[in-house]
Parts: structure tokens; C-alpha cells; sequence
């Protein structure tokens, strides 16, 4: 489903739900009345156009504006990326967390194998929180000092990207993990609980793969070809 | 998902809106599978000479101007797809443009019956030399002591890791130390600390 910026934001979000903190990520809260998705984002003082070709990449997996997406400023970019690391970092991760720690806890001591799954759940905590750490820390404050100092909207020198294949690894724990319950999980546990850990594992996985899409093809590109040009 | 195999399908009709009507069906309902869209025999011949399709839609005249070239399609399953398109004939299979989706849904459900893996690759144990190959990478060895240990080639033991992600279903060292503790193939007191 592509959508447009002046469609009903209320029949959007009624249709896909998991619009929902994407658009948290640009100020835009519920109670969204019958305003169009350019009336939200304007009020939100967010660039429609901007929020329409995140949302779009977001929900359609094989829809992806690139060309759009790189006309955008760099600033708006790594705003939106460091909204979704705080997202990840004060929902997304406890939210999984708890659910897999109930579903662990309710399989009882001696089903270990369930245990074992937190250990790679920790791993994909540890690796995902150091790249945030460097994200926020070190490359974004980077970009944007970059970006005061150049007219152009322009970062930036001397940085240091996470690699394609530490992206990939982060996405292919959550993948595993999902993989692991549904294939080989065995002994006492109950499949409900079992089943909202999966659903967890799916969004964060579907949502850090978009985001990670955004880094890789667009961000580090302008970030790079700027560097070039200075 | 990675072992599933994606069925690849070639759309062959004279009318444009048929084509992307029967992609969508068949992107919707028949997932995974790839569509290829062509204009008429000729593209499709040129592209088929490259790639390989597991079915043909096409119509009854873009069939006929092909029925020279049947070498073409002859790993291909060809369904002659319009309105009214007459009996089956053979190996060719035929669906009517003209009923409706649902209708259009079983006839594909009955012509994509195939299973969507592959079993007799996705249900195999894991051979023994992959066996040494996973109690290695789970002990934290890289792939060239894994070669050396094992007496092998850096390459081989590339294939056997691709070949236990696709078997398994597992990517990462972390994920497949799980696997190795819970079939007992280590022991916990192996794995070293990262």
C-alpha cells in the first residue's frame, strides 16, 4: 500500500498500525482527528514529503524511493535515525526483553534451552547498544557539528560507518532467534508467550532492517559523496 | 525463510492489465514467487535464452509463435492463459482470464501445487563433516584454523558454513551455539568466552 501526504492520517494508521512509532519518531501523536498526513506533519513542524517516503519504505518491502530519499537533508535524516535509537532503545528492547524473560521465566528452571535464547538476545543487545552508543556519541554529534559548519547542509570527514556486514549480523540474531523458536524449541514452555516473543522478534527485526536500508543506502551515501566533494 | 524456494514466473499476454492483474494475484496469494512481465514472444525469448522460469502464462497467439522454439520452454510449465482458452492440452495447462479471482486462485493453487521447499535438501541431517565444521565455529575458531584443523580447504569450509545456515536455518555463531548445546554436540565448558 503506497501512501500519499494527503491522505486521512486516522484511516492510514487504522490500516497499518505499525505506522505508529514511525510516526512518534516525527513528533506525531495519536489523537490525529481527520487531518491529513500533510496537516500532522506540518503541525509537528516535519516535512510531509519526508515523513511519506519513510512511511512508504517502511511498510512496502520492495519500495524504495532512493532517488527521493537522497534529496533530502542530511539533518532530517540522522534526526529521524537517532528518534528511532532512543525508540529502540527506551521501547523496543524493553518491550522484547520483557516478553522474553516472561516466556523464559514461565517455562520453568529446568527447560535450559530456553535460557540459552537469552544468551542471544544478550549478544543482539550488546551489539545493537554499541551501535547506538556510537551513533550517538561519536558519528551523529560528528555529522551535525559538520553540518553547522557547511552551508550546504553538508557533513562530513573521518567518519566511520557501521559495516554492511555488523548491520548484518545485528538483523540476523533477531532472525535466528526467530528462526530457533520456531524450529527447535522444545520441553516445557507455553506457545502463547512463545508467540508474543516471536511477534516482538518480527517488528523489531522488519523495523531495524528498514532503518538499517535508510543507513546503508542513503545516509552513508550523501555522507560519503559530501565528504568527496570537500 | 532462506531455504524456501522462490518459484520464478514468466507473464506473456497481450493485455497489459491482465499481466499486472495476474502478478498481483500471483505476488498476493503464491508467495514466494518472482514475476517477470514481457510484451510479447519475442522479449520473452530473449529472456528465457538467459534465465530460467518455472512458469509460462502466455496466450494462446504468443504460444502459437512459439510452438517453433519449443525448446524454449521446455523446462517451463506452460499455461495458456486468456479468455476462453479451450481445454488442457497435454502438458499445458490453461486458465480463463475471464472467471473470477477466487476461481482464478484455485485453478493457480491446483497448477503452483509443487511444495514451496525443497524437502529432500531442506530435511537433510547435517552431514558429519559439517558436524566438525559447526563444533568448530561454536569453539570461537575462524575459518582458516577451521581448514587447517580439519585438513581442508578455506573454501570448503565456506560451503559446509553455507551449507549448515541453509540446512539449520541459522546464521550467526550465536545461533548455531544454541543448536550445538541443545543437540549436545558440545558441551558448555567448550565455548569460549567472546
Amino acid at each position: 500500500m503506497i501512501l500519499y501526504k494527503s491522505m486521512n492520517l486516522s484511516e492510514v494508521i487504522r490500516e497499518n498500525p505499525t505506522t505508529i512509532p514511525v510516526l512518534g519518531r516525527f513528533g506525531i501523536r495519536l489523537g490525529v482527528g481527520d487531518k491529513t498526513v500533510e496537516e500532522c506533519a506540518r503541525e509537528c513542524g516535519a516535512d510531509p514529503e519526508f515523513i511519506i517516503a519513510v512511511l512508504n519504505t517502511y511498510l512496502n518491502d520492495s519500495f524504495f524511493p532512493e532517488k527521493q530519499l537522497r534529496t533530502f537533508r542530511a539533518g532530517q535524516i540522522i534526526d529521524y535515525m537517532s528518534k528511532t535509537n532512543e525508540y529502540y532503545r527506551r521501547f523496543q528492547i524493553p518491550t522484547t526483553e520483557k516478553h522474553l524473560f516472561a516466556f523464559v521465566a514461565m517455562g520453568g528452571a529446568q527447560n535450559g534451552s530456553l535460557a540459552e535464547i537469552c544468551n542471544i538476545w544478550k549478544a543482539f543487545r550488546e551489539k545493537l547498544s554499541a551501535m547506538i552508543d556510537r551513533d550517538e556519541v561519536s558519528d551523529f554529534p560528528k555529522y551535525r557539528q559538520m553540518l553547522d559548519e557547511s552551508a550546504f547542509d553538508s557533513p562530513t570527514r573521518g567518519i566511520e560507518p557501521a559495516t554492511d556486514d555488523e548491520e548484518e549480523a545485528i538483523e540476523s540474531l533477531l532472525e535466528d532467534m526467530q528462526n530457533i523458536l520456531i524450529k527447535y524449541v522444545g520441553g516445557d514452555y507455553d506457545q502463547n508467550m512463545c508467540y508474543a516473543v516471536i511477534f516482538s522478534l518480527n517488528r523489531f527485526e522488519r523495523d531495524l532492517r528498514q532503518n538499517n536500508r535508510i543507513r546503508r543506502r542513503i545516509l552513508l551515501p550523501l555522507i560519503s559523496g559530501l565528504d568527496k566533494s570537500q | 525463510m532462506m531455504s524456501t524456494k522462490v518459484n520464478r514466473a514468466a507473464v506473456v499476454l497481450e493485455d497489459t492489465l491482465a499481466s499486472v492483474g495476474l502478478r498481483t494475484i500471483l505476488s498476493d496469494y503464491f508467495y514466494p514467487i518472482e514475476v517477470d512481465i514481457f510484451q510479447g514472444p519475442d522479449e520473452f525469448s530473449s529472456a528465457v535464452a538467459i534465465s530460467r522460469y518455472d512458469f509460462c502464462f502466455i496466450c494462446h497467439p504468443f504460444y502459437n509463435c512459439l510452438c517453433s522454439n519449443q525448446h524454449l520452454l521446455h523446462e517451463c510449465k506452460i499455461v495458456v492463459a486468456q479468455k476462453n482458452p479451450g481445454r488442457p492440452d497435454g502438458n499445458v495447462s490453461v486458465l480463463d482470464t475471464a472467471l473470477t479471482p477466487e476461481e482464478i486462485i484455485q485453478i493457480l493453487s491446483r497448477i503452483i501445487r509443487r511444495p514451496m521447499t525443497d524437502d529432500t535438501e531442506n530435511r537433510k541431517e547435517l552431514t558429519a563433516r559439517e558436524t566438525d565444521v559447526l563444533k568448530l565455529v561454536v569453539t570461537g575458531k575462524i575459518n582458516k584454523e577451521i581448514a587447517d584443523e580439519l585438513s581442508i580447504g578455506f573454501q570448503t569450509v565456506l560451503s559446509h558454513r553455507k551449507n549448515i545456515t541453509n540446512k539449520l536455518g541459522i546464521k550467526t555463531v550465536s545461533g548455531l551455539t544454541f543448536y550445538a548445546l541443545s543437540c549436545g554436540l558440545v558441551r558448555p565448558e567448550d565455548i569460549k568466552e567472546k
